[in-house]
Order: structure tokens, then C-alpha cells, then sequence
């Protein structure tokens, strides 16, 4: 027999199982000592919307579906009860429900540790309760149109350590039942979640790392999370944050979502212009509970904020809390959005070592000014005589004057700086394409890296360096 | 870190001196080591092993001999110098594999297999598996030399419950 037949069983079942289940298939047309083997390589991956040959229509073709069905229930019978490991089920409209559940059961019977579904059969598809029951599953995904509300509510998943979910819909209670269920849970990411719940607590002791991105409107959110350690959180404003517990919490990434409408309510909250509209909120109030999120969030060490978010704070600086374990704090800049908490967020970081601004550019009131040198006035810049940063990272930088004139500020206002670092935006336009200014701007880079004491850096990717010196 | 040197012996009498530390990426040398039966002045008989694969499979260890210390270090390099370090690994391996024919390539997977160094099993299952991918049975066959032993009806057969896939 040829060298890679004569290989072992599990060795050829291991090469076998870098292959999804399909790619793998393929391999049994090869002689008779390969027929079957694909069968048991200790992966199962199925996808029904991946052909070998793609064509038009070829789904929707006769028997196409059915050749799936008989294929998956096929490589199942021949697995008969060897155990599994990781199996990932991804199918659309057509495929009968009722096997899927079947093919799901199935593998939950032979021990599977990893669980990836992925199920758009649309509105009456129930998943299979018995998901919710697992000695051995250590990680589910499960994507698309999945309503969890046809189980009677009992969860017990002892090992499971990760859990993503991606278009899913809680109806009411399940959200909190599902969390009991799961003791030793570690990640959780939800993504585009339906609620039925207006109020919703987040309870779980052994959570560390958690990603929530969703367009949901809650009245009430609150986290109980003591062991939280990462948090990722791109959501609406809840009216109130009630309970934020995440005390040894290290990583923050916050994108708080707002409308225009919020927005302009926020930003002129007396000004009877500002259009009424039916379910007419206090916007100040509302954002003024977000302060409630800040300081449950305060123990971090590094700090990601959207636009909106820093919009957003400027509601709330009063009561802004002091980061004092704050090293690295990063800010996404809007040309559309303000910068009004920057002064107090510099303020309350009495450790800061690193800031990092994803452009310069923003919406401008008089209260920039202490930051920022928009406005022009006495004390500019005052916030930041007081801050500890030593080095400063700037992405996105396009050579307008405006950010120009940003960047030398920070450099004779910033007292501790000791790197500058500058990288030219990529992706967009920039005043580069303008012959001349290029240079300009290098030229008056190494002339600040000479003047002051801090070493400054302008970077630029190696194409673009290549397309402005040669105009 | 130790820098104890073991020696191994090769199915046709080649010795090969090694650091404890890459030695120990074998599941088997390493099991060996810890029940103390490795004399210091005797080398281990592989008797599975030919000369040739075992001065591939020492060179891959010793490429690698770092990888267990690192847990320690990443947390505090950067995320950047991380990804520059991996992309320098899998340059290596990259070259590392196209160096090498299929038999040879074969030889090395059973003589991992028959070490236990699961990174290595792994990348020459994936080198393998890169081999297949995307090609049909008949360029697979030709690839491998394997012998189609199926009468036209019982390929057909197969081709047919399998219609979904083959497409």
C-alpha cells in the first residue's frame, strides 16, 4: 500500500480533522482503506450553505437538501456512540427542524465539549431544550433567530467556561435562569440580543471576561460580577445602571450609543426648539445614571472610550470618579462630538502613563478648552498641567492646521511627556495629498523632536511615505 | 534554566546530543526523564527513528525550546512584538516543511507521532492536509500514489450518497 495510506488510523483521522467535515468527505472516494475514516475524526463540522462547486440555485435544486440531511444523519449512524469533541451545525431554511434537534441530541449524548450552532430556520424553529443540560460542554455558540423561551427552564451546564450569543431572544426570566445554570462561566459575549425584560441583572461570580453588543433600551441593567477582569460593553444608555459590581475589573472597552435626538437634548436640555417627540425622556437624567457605570468601572487599568461615551460623560462630570489605577486610556475622537469630559476624565487619572487619541478632531463648546486649545483663552490647557501622561500616541492624523496646532499644545502642556508618537491616517483622505505639506509637516516634526525634551515620532505606513514624497 | 544535555541513539546507531529542555517536547523522552531511568552517559535508543528524521525532529525541538518559558514573559510584551514572534515561527516552519519530500514528511509524522511532540504531529497533519484541500479525488490519488480500488459501480455508489458534498 502507498506511504500515506499505510499511516495509522488516528494519524490519518488528525490530518483529517484540519478538514471541515465536507472537505473531508471528499477523501473517502479515494480507495476503500479511506472510505469510512472521515467519520471519525473527533470534529464534526457542518456548513449546508458550502459547496464543493458553487452554482446558482444549486440549494434550492431537488434533492440537494435532502442529500445533506441523509449525509449528516449518514455520518452520525456510522459514529454510532464514539465519543465526540467539537461539533459546529450551521444550517438555513429547508432543513427540517426536527433532525437538526435530533443531530444536536445526538452529539450531546456522546460527550461534546464544544458546540457551535448556527440555525436560521426561521420563526418556529425551538432549539432543542436538552442544551441546557450538559455534563460536557465547555463552550456553545449559537447564532441566528434562536428564540429561547419553549423550555421549561432547567439549566445545568457544571463545565461550561464560554458561551456566545449572536441573535438570540430572551423571553422573560430565561436571561437569569440560563446564567444559575452555568456555575464556573468565564466569557460570555452577546451580540444583537432581543429582550423581553425591561430591567436585567447580570449575575454571575465566576465571569471574567464579558462582551455585550447590542441595540437594546433597557430601564434598569446592572452587573454582578465581583471576578469580571475584561469588559467590552457597546450598547444603548440604560436609564439606570442600578447595581455595578466588577471590582477587579482591568480592561474597559466602553461605546455607549446614543441618538442625535439624545444628543441635541443633552446638549440644550431647556431649549423648547429642540423638537418633542412622543415618548418624550429626560436625556439629562438618563445620562446622568451612566456616572453610576463609570464608578462601578473605576478600578481599571486600561480604558477604551467611543465618541459617544466621551459625549455622553460630559453629563455626568460632577461626578466623575478618580481612575486611580488608570495607566492606559484611549478616546476614539467624532468630528460631531465634543470633548467636554476630557478636562475632568485628565483630572481623575492621577496615574495615567499612556493616551492614545484616534484623531484629534471633535465638536467644539467652551468647555474644551481646558484641554484642548479650540477656544481660545487665558488658562487653556489647564487640566493638563497636572497630568502625569509621558507618552502620547496620536492615530489618524490627517496634517489639518487645526490638528497641528492640537499637537503642539499637548507638547508644551503636557509636563511629564517624554514620547510623542504620530501616525498619519491610512485609510481616508488627508491635507497630504496636497503637494508640499508632507514635507512640511516632517520638517516641523523633527524641529519640535529638537526643540523640546520630548521625543517626538511622526509614522507612516511605508506605501503612503512612498505615494507623498513623491509628488 | 537547566542546560543538561541528554544523548539520543537513532534506529541505525547515530547520537545525537541534545538539551534536556528541547528533549523534553517529547512526551516519551520527557516521561522517561522524570522516572529517572536516563543514565547520564548512556543515550536513549529510538528504536523507531532513522538518523536522518531524528536530526529533523532535534532541529524542530530546538527551534521550539523556548515556546514553555514564554507563558511567563507574554504578559508583558506587546501585543505587537507577540505577532512579530509568531510570524517568525511560522516562516520557519513554513521553510522548515517545503525543505522536506512526502516521504520524508511521512517518516517525520510517525516518527512524532511515535515521540508524542504534538506541535510537530500537528503542523505536518496540517502541511499534509494543505496538500489535499481543495483538490479532487483523482489529483489526490496521483499526488499519494494511492491505488483506486473501487469498481466503477461502487464509486458511483459513493459519489451518489454523498451527492451533497461532491456537488
Amino acid at each position: 500500500m502507498d506511504r500515506i495510506s499505510n499511516l495509522p488510523d488516528e494519524v490519518l483521522c488528525h490530518i483529517l480533522s484540519f478538514f471541515t467535515t465536507k472537505e473531508a468527505a471528499l477523501t473517502s472516494l479515494l480507495s476503500k482503506r479511506w472510505r469510512n475514516l472521515f467519520a471519525f475524526v473527533p470534529n464534526l463540522d457542518i456548513d449546508d450553505s458550502i459547496f464543493l462547486h458553487p452554482e446558482e440555485g444549486k440549494r434550492e435544486r431537488d434533492g440537494i437538501l435532502q442529500s445533506f440531511m441523509d449525509f449528516v444523519d449518514r455520518v452520525l449512524t456510522l459514529q454510532s456512540t464514539y465519543p465526540i469533541k467539537k461539533v459546529s451545525f450551521k444550517c438555513k431554511t429547508g432543513v427540517d427542524s426536527s433532525r437538526v434537534n435530533h443531530w444536536i441530541c445526538n452529539v450531546l449524548q456522546r460527550g461534546v465539549t464544544k458546540l457551535d450552532l448556527f440555525v436560521g430556520l426561521g420563526d418556529d424553529y425551538l432549539l432543542s431544550s436538552e442544551i441546557f443540560i450538559s455534563k460536557t460542554l465547555v463552550e456553545i455558540k449559537i447564532g441566528s433567530g434562536v428564540k429561547l423561551e419553549e423550555w421549561d427552564g432547567e439549566v445545568s451546564l457544571p463545565m461550561l467556561r464560554t458561551l456566545v450569543l449572536d441573535s438570540v431572544e430572551f423571553c422573560f426570566d430565561k436571561f437569569k435562569m440560563l446564567l444559575c445554570g452555568c456555575p464556573v462561566l468565564e466569557k460570555l459575549e452577546m451580540f444583537h440580543i432581543e429582550w423581553e425584560d425591561w430591567e436585567e441583572t447580570l449575575l454571575s461570580a465566576s465571569l471574567k471576561s464579558l462582551k455585550i453588543d447590542s441595540e437594546s433600551c433597557f430601564e434598569r441593567f446592572s452587573f454582578d460580577t465581583p471576578s469580571l477582569s475584561f469588559l467590552d460593553y457597546s450598547e444603548f444608555v440604560a436609564e439606570d445602571y442600578a447595581l455595578v459590581n466588577m471590582e477587579n475589573l482591568v480592561d474597559a472597552r466602553i461605546n455607549l450609543l446614543v441618538t442625535e435626538d439624545q444628543i441635541k437634548r443633552a446638549r440644550e436640555p431647556n431649549n423648547d426648539l429642540v423638537e418633542d417627540d412622543e415618548e418624550e425622556e429626560d436625556v439629562v437624567l438618563r445620562f446622568g445614571n451612566v456616572k453610576k457605570l463609570m464608578s462601578g468601572i473605576r478600578n481599571v487599568k486600561k480604558l477604551f472610550l467611543s465618541p459617544t461615551t466621551l459625549e455622553v460623560l460630559s453629563l455626568s462630570c460632577e461626578a466623575m470618579p478618580v481612575f486611580n489605577n488608570l495607566k492606559f486610556l484611549a478616546i476614539l475622537s467624532h468630528v460631531d462630538l465634543g470633548w467636554q469630559a476630557m478636562p475632568v476624565l485628565l483630572k481623575n487619572c492621577p496615574h495615567l502613563e499612556t493616551l492614545a487619541l484616534w484623531g484629534l478632531v471633535h465638536y467644539v463648546t467652551d468647555k474644551c478648552g481646558d484641554a484642548c486649545d479650540c477656544v481660545s483663552r487665558e488658562d487653556k490647557g489647564r487640566s493638563l498641567i497636572s497630568s502625569p501622561v509621558k507618552k502620547l500616541h496620536i492615530k489618524a492624523f490627517r496634517g489639518s492646521i487645526r490638528e497641528l496646532r492640537m499637537i503642539k499644545h499637548f507638547l508644551y502642556s503636557f509636563p511629564c511627556l517624554e514620547e510623542m508618537e504620530i501616525h498619519a491616517e491610512e485609510n481616508g483622505p488627508t491635507k497630504f495629498e496636497v503637494p508640499g505639506i508632507f514635507d512640511l509637516v516632517v520638517e516641523l516634526m523633527v524641529l519640535y523632536n529638537e526643540l523640546t525634551s520630548c521625543d517626538v515620532r511622526f509614522m507612516v505606513c511605508d506605501s503612503l511615505y512612498e505615494k507623498w514624497t513623491s509628488q | 534554566m537547566s542546560s543538561n544535555m541528554i544523548m539520543l541513539k537513532s534506529s541505525d546507531g547515530a547520537s545525537f546530543e541534545i538539551e534536556e529542555a528541547a528533549a523534553r517536547k517529547s512526551k516519551i523522552i520527557a516521561n522517561m526523564i522524570e522516572v529517572e531511568c536516563v543514565d547520564e552517559d548512556k543515550a536513549i535508543p529510538l528504536q523507531n527513528v532513522t538518523g536522518n528524521i531524528l536530526a529533523l525532529v532535534i532541529e524542530y525541538c530546538n527551534k521550539h525550546i523556548v515556546d514553555d518559558d514564554d507563558d511567563v514573559a507574554t504578559e508583558e510584551a506587546s501585543e505587537e512584538e507577540e505577532e512579530a514572534k509568531k510570524k517568525k515561527v511560522d516562516d520557519w516552519e513554513a521553510e522548515f516543511m517545503n525543505s522536506m519530500s512526502l516521504e520524508t514528511m511521512f517518516e517525520l509524522l510517525l516518527a512524532a507521532n511515535y515521540l508524542n511532540i504534538k506541535s510537530l504531529i500537528d503542523l505536518v497533519c496540517q502541511t499534509i492536509a494543505n496538500n489535499i484541500k481543495d483538490k479532487t479525488p483523482e489529483e489526490v490519488r496521483k499526488i499519494f500514489s494511492i491505488e483506486n480500488d473501487f469498481t466503477p459501480e461502487e464509486e458511483e455508489e459513493i459519489r451518489k450518497e454523498n451527492a451533497w458534498a461532491f456537488g
